[in-house]
């Protein structure tokens, strides 16, 4: 009989074949472990993207509310301190929830940090690491670069093999300089000096300088006070002066027929209100602004004398120069005008029928409007007015809004000491060179020369008590 | 016979050696997918939420300080739009314990419901809140579930389309 | 089995299960790395979303910055589109292309499209600029934002599809603005979703069916009570318009909390008065009637006696001057007290009074000098009736000079009506002594006319005496004379 062929293995192929397996499953363990490492790793980048844009978020919003937002955020520099970010140790990191009462106001402390309690975030980013440091990217005086800075952000965590790292950097708009305006380019300038001599000094075919030795006086001050006088009489006789304030009597007489419940027209017209005195502001200190170098040119240069024939009137001399202080007052009082009906927007039921975007930007409207108020010369209620504003925003910030109580904490420090606030606000220092350095003695000037042009009129006493 | 034994003792342990690393490969593999499905779960709620906010015009509610479990903000041409949460029964019962999923509504104003302006943005959420801190901004604390894996995530919106008063 | 046998062909099968399990091990090698690559490409589309953002936010600040530096007028699209191609940031690059937004002055329409990884996106802002001299903060409005597609960025300029989806969608969205206001007030006492979806209109969430426990870590929402909109304190009344300005001066509709302006004693219009050119006109008519008040009097001190009848011509047009110029003054006080109404501030009606009462006190100075020269020779009223020898002469001076100071005294009457308007306008202390002075020196005026009537007076019944005592002497002498003849016959 035939043997059959017999299927079978030998212990030396099974240890064989063991070792292949053994070989085999220590390359499985190795990739499945090398496999978690990743996912683990993939796990962390995911928080450190998500953990990066919150950050940035962060500074984005702090920057657009006040572009020294960094120094708030304590960011300024170039050597990051790494924060941490669980337990209230980062200021990115402090309002995270309203979690417990008093309800909606948010304790950095008691209940906005990212604690214990919020697993299992707070497992996966106690490891993780972050250091922010932002520069501007040149000093002022240096263009477009010296409105911008430069933020750095990286993140770092330890990991089983070693540390990772996540870094993203952004470039945001921190305007360090006075914004550009050009006072002259809305005044054709030889075509209103070629009015003076006619429309002015009634010499029409007349040059200035032909004037100026007719009536002994410097060619300077005679183009000065013909500037004077023709911009102060054209921008109150303009159309546009005019109709301003029929535009505000038709908003206010419209507005006072609507009644209480209707708050979108309320809003509308209180809005209008408030832009038209607004618009009526800015005008009148674009003439105000515009014409401070004929005054300086009036103070220093002017010889004022009485002159041969009509020469210098110190009447006509006087209306001039009081137009120009009744627009300056415009100025003063349309300002004045603007923040009340800006501020009632704030009323609670038109608050919140416009909502939190609305009123924070009111808010902001407001600031900038109650910083000019603050340094008018003629209102010195105007500082502390602008304090009390300050902290009536700082209560409404508290426990919800951290940036905007940032924001108000930093300006309370610099309106202390107003050469560093204007330092940080070049576009107030500017109103404030105007307003502070030059309309204090404009207006002296002109109070002088009114005074001087009536008392220098007086009527020669009568000779009545001749004697009997 | 004692080769027998030998040999079987060593057929069986190993089997029982290999059963078990294979049973072990099959479930870590299982915990690796459902983590990897889990963080990419994340990754889109995550920039799903960026891209539908960062648009919006406006918070409606939470108010400023306010943490809400939903979200109430005027979409990019200020239709009013609702994010919140509603139980995901099926889920739920699978895993015995709450899971929610993540809709939006968008109101078309005429008070009657328009299934088309309602979406499923997540399937399987834990929980999640909105908080505002400015009217700005929203913070948003999310928790996303997959199968028993959960990956929490906290995200800073900012909108953009805020115009302005002036 | 282990198996001998010197003749049997053995086949061992541990290189077959070997391989086998080999070949597993690969497939779940692979499925674990594609899983990883998946995961890794989705942390990469994130970062890279990420990361794109942030290289057009920083595009679009470098532009942003870029306007500041300038004036408007000297932005770098002002006449013509502004192109930046490939520029490298951040680890990628940026396309720019930037617009004046059509029909929008101050407005500008911003496409940055960036490329990182091989991955392009598109962002589009329209940002508003402020160009206001008042504006302390230098904030950039953006009007709209949106992410687009690629294909989007302009290959020129003008209108394209996305600038017109820009435009439907900012329509749209004006359209919507006043019922999501209104929405979001019926959602302000909202504290549930429901409540909110029923608001919305949307469909009610079914609950769960089965109760579960809850896990740690849920955030728990107790009954919180409706929240308050957070809403700032009113400002103090100090801080309120001293003055109402133009229109009705009413309260501010369901403001009971606001701090109210004062409120105007009649209502106003919009009138706004250019004063200058009254200013002018008052100025000049009363500089000449002083003028033609002393070159009157000039020509009447000229020959013995005065030559009355060449200046009285000229004194009338110096009357008719000073009554246009009275005409004048009375006109600005009405053009001002209607500007003064409609002042922004109670500070600038009082420089619009100081202005006014200068102006008038100073054309009231220049009459009261012109009338003062004119009537100076009632001062040597003593030396004209001393020269009278009749009293008829004396009384014709009399009755003259009483009826110059009826005119006189009508005059001043007149004058200080007028006067008596700016009695509440705001003057410096300079300017009100002017006009005290001014007052005195008329009524010093008035005086000397009245004691030259006096004067006249005494004159008169002095030379009416003589007369008396020459007629009765001539009477007696007479008398004497006719007795005398009658006695001699």
């Amino acid at each position: 009989m035939k043997r059959l062929p017999r299927h079978a293995v030998t212990l030396v192929e099974i240890l064989v074949g063991l070792g292949i397996l053994a070989v085999i499953g220590t390359m499985l363990v190795s990739t499945l472990r090398s496999g978690r490492k990743e996912i683990q790793f993939s796990s962390d980048h995911l928080n450190a993207i998500i953990l990066s844009q919150k950050v940035f978020e962060d500074l984005i919003e702090e920057m657009a509310m006040n572009p020294y937002g960094l120094e708030t955020l304590g960011v300024e520099g170039t050597s990051p301190v790494p924060q941490e970010i669980t337990d209230g140790r980062s200021v990115f990191f402090s309002y995270i929830e309203d979690r417990r009462e008093p309800w909606g106001f948010i304790d950095p402390v008691a209940d906005g940090s990212i604690g214990p309690q919020m697993k299992p975030l707070y497992d996966d980013i106690k490891k993780f690491k972050f250091g922010l440091s932002g520069n501007r990217i040149a000093p002022p005086g240096n263009g477009e670069d010296s409105n911008l800075v430069m933020c750095r952000l990286g993140f770092s965590w330890q990991t089983q093999t070693g540390k990772g790292e996540f870094e993203s950097t952004c470039q945001l708009f921190s305007p360090a300089e006075e914004k550009k305006a050009d006072l002259a380019a809305a005044v054709d300038e030889p075509a209103l000096d070629a009015r003076i001599p006619a429309e002015v000094y009634s010499r029409p075919g007349k040059t200035i300088p032909e004037l100026a030795t007719e009536i002994g006086e410097n060619v300077e001050t005679i183009r000065a006070l013909g500037r004077i006088a023709l911009l102060t009489q054209d921008f109150v006789d303009s159309e546009g002066f005019r109709r301003q304030k029929e535009k505000i009597a038709e908003a206010k007489q419209r507005l006072s027929l609507t009644p209480a419940t209707s708050l979108d027209t309320q809003y509308e017209y209180r809005l209008t209100l408030a832009r038209l005195w607004y618009d009526l502001a800015k005008r009148c200190f674009q003439v105000v602004a515009y014409l401070v170098p004929a005054f300086n040119e009036l103070k220093q240069q002017g010889r004022f004398t009485a002159g041969t024939g009509s020469g210098f009137d110190p009447m006509a001399l006087q209306g001039q120069l009081q137009s120009y202080r009744i627009i300056y007052e415009h100025f003063a009082g349309s300002l004045i005008q603007s923040r009340y009906y800006y501020y009632s927007l704030l009323e609670s039921d038109l608050s919140q029928y416009k909502g939190g975007k609305r009123q924070l930007q009111t808010l902001q409207k407001l600031m900038d409007i109650y910083r000019v108020v603050a340094i008018l010369p003629t209102r010195p209620q105007g500082a502390q007015e602008y304090r009390s504003f300050l902290e009536r925003m700082k209560t409404l910030g508290r426990g919800r809004n951290p940036f905007l109580v940032r924001l108000v904490d930093q300006e309370l420090v610099f309106v202390q000491s107003p050469s560093q606030w204007y330092d940080r606000l070049p576009n107030l220092k500017r109103i404030a060179a105007i307003l502070q350095d030059q309309i204090p003695g404009i207006l002296g000037f002109i109070r002088e020369k009114s005074n001087a042009a009536v008392t220098g009129n007086s009527p020669a006493s009568s000779t009545a008590s001749t004697g009997s | 016979m004692i080769e027998l034994l030998v040999a079987i003792g060593i057929v069986v342990s190993v089997s029982t050696i290999g059963m078990r690393f294979m049973q072990s490969v099959g479930k870590s593999q299982k915990a690796m997918s459902a983590q990897t499905n889990l963080q990419m779960e994340a990754r889109r709620v995550f920039d799903k939420a960026v891209e539908q906010i960062r648009e919006g015009t406006e918070l409606v509610r939470p108010y400023t300080g306010e943490t809400l479990s939903y979200l109430i903000f005027k979409d990019i041409v200020n239709c009013t739009t609702i994010l919140y949460l509603e139980p995901n029964n099926p889920a739920s019962e699978k895993l015995n314990r709450r899971v929610f999923k993540l809709l939006s509504y968008r109101t078309n104003y005429t008070g009657t419901y328009d299934s088309r302006n309602e979406k499923v943005l997540l399937d399987s959420v834990r929980g999640m809140t909105f908080t505002s801190l400015s009217p700005n901004s929203v913070q948003v604390n999310a928790t996303v579930l997959h199968e028993q894996d959960e990956f929490q995530f906290l995200a800073h919106i900012g909108l953009m389309n805020l115009g302005g008063l002036e | 089995m282990i198996a001998s046998g010197p003749h049997s062909p053995r086949r061992g099968v541990a290189l077959p299960i070997a391989f086998l399990a080999l070949i597993l091990v690969i497939g779940m090698v692979t499925s674990i790395s594609t899983m990883n690559q998946g995961l890794k490409s989705q942390v990469f589309h994130s970062s890279n979303n990420q990361w794109s953002f942030l290289l057009a936010y920083s595009a679009m600040s470098r532009l942003v910055a870029k306007i500041h530096a300038g004036a408007w007028a000297q932005r770098p699209f002002a006449s013509a589109p502004y192109r930046e191609t490939g520029v490298p940031l951040q680890g990628g690059t940026y396309d720019l292309f930037v617009e004046n937004t059509p029909g929008h002055p101050f407005q500008a329409d911003i496409y940055v499209k960036t490329s990182l990884a091989g991955t392009s996106r598109l962002y589009f802002w329209r940002i508003t600029f402020n160009d206001d001299l008042l504006d302390v903060s230098n904030r950039i409005i953006v009007e709209f934002f949106k992410a687009g597609e690629p294909g989007d960025f302009p290959a020129t300029a003008g209108p394209s599809r996305f600038s017109k989806l820009v435009d439907d969608l900012l329509t749209e969205r004006a359209a919507n603005q006043k019922k999501s206001d209104e929405m979001a007030v019926t959602l302000g006492p909202v504290t549930t979703v429901k409540q909110a979806l029923e608001q919305l209109g949307g469909r009610q969430p079914p609950p769960f069916t089965k109760s579960y426990p809850s896990t740690p870590g849920d955030t728990l929402f107790p009954n919180r009570p409706a929240p308050t909109f957070p809403v700032v304190a009113p400002p103090t009344n100090g801080e309120v318009p001293t003055s109402p300005g133009p229109g009705p001066s009413t309260p501010l509709p369901g403001a009971p909390s606001f701090p109210t302006m004062p409120t105007s004693p009649i209502p106003t219009d919009a009138a706004m008065f250019d004063l200058n050119n009254q200013v002018k006109t008052i100025k000049d008519t009363a500089k000449l009637a002083n003028e033609k008040y002393n070159s009157g009097k000039d020509v009447a001190d000229q020959g013995t006696g005065g030559n009355w009848a060449e200046a009285n011509p000229i004194l009338n047009e110096a009357e008719e001057a000073r009554y246009k110029a009275m005409a004048g003054m009375n006109e600005l006080v009405s053009l001002a007290s209607t500007n003064l109404l409609n002042a922004p501030s109670a500070e600038a009606a009082r420089a619009t009074e100081e202005m006014v009462s200068s102006t008038m006190i100073t054309a009231y100075q220049d009459i009261v000098s012109g009338v003062s020269r004119a009537f100076e020779d009632f001062g040597k009223s003593k030396e004209i009736t001393a020269g009278l020898t009749t009293s008829a002469a004396a009384q014709e001076l009399l009755d003259g000079w009483v009826g110059t100071l009826e005119g006189l005294t009508k005059s001043q009457q007149a004058t200080n009506e007028l006067m008596d308007k700016i009695d509440t306008f705001s003057k410096t202390p300079e300017v009100a002594k002017a006009q005290a002075d001014a007052e005195k020196a008329l009524q010093d005026v008035v005086d000397s006319v009245k004691q030259a009537i006096e004067d006249a007076k005494a004159k008169l019944a002095e030379l009416k005496a003589k007369e008396e005592a020459e007629k009765k002497a001539k009477e007696e002498a007479e008398a004497a004379a006719n007795g005398g003849s009658q006695g001699g016959s």
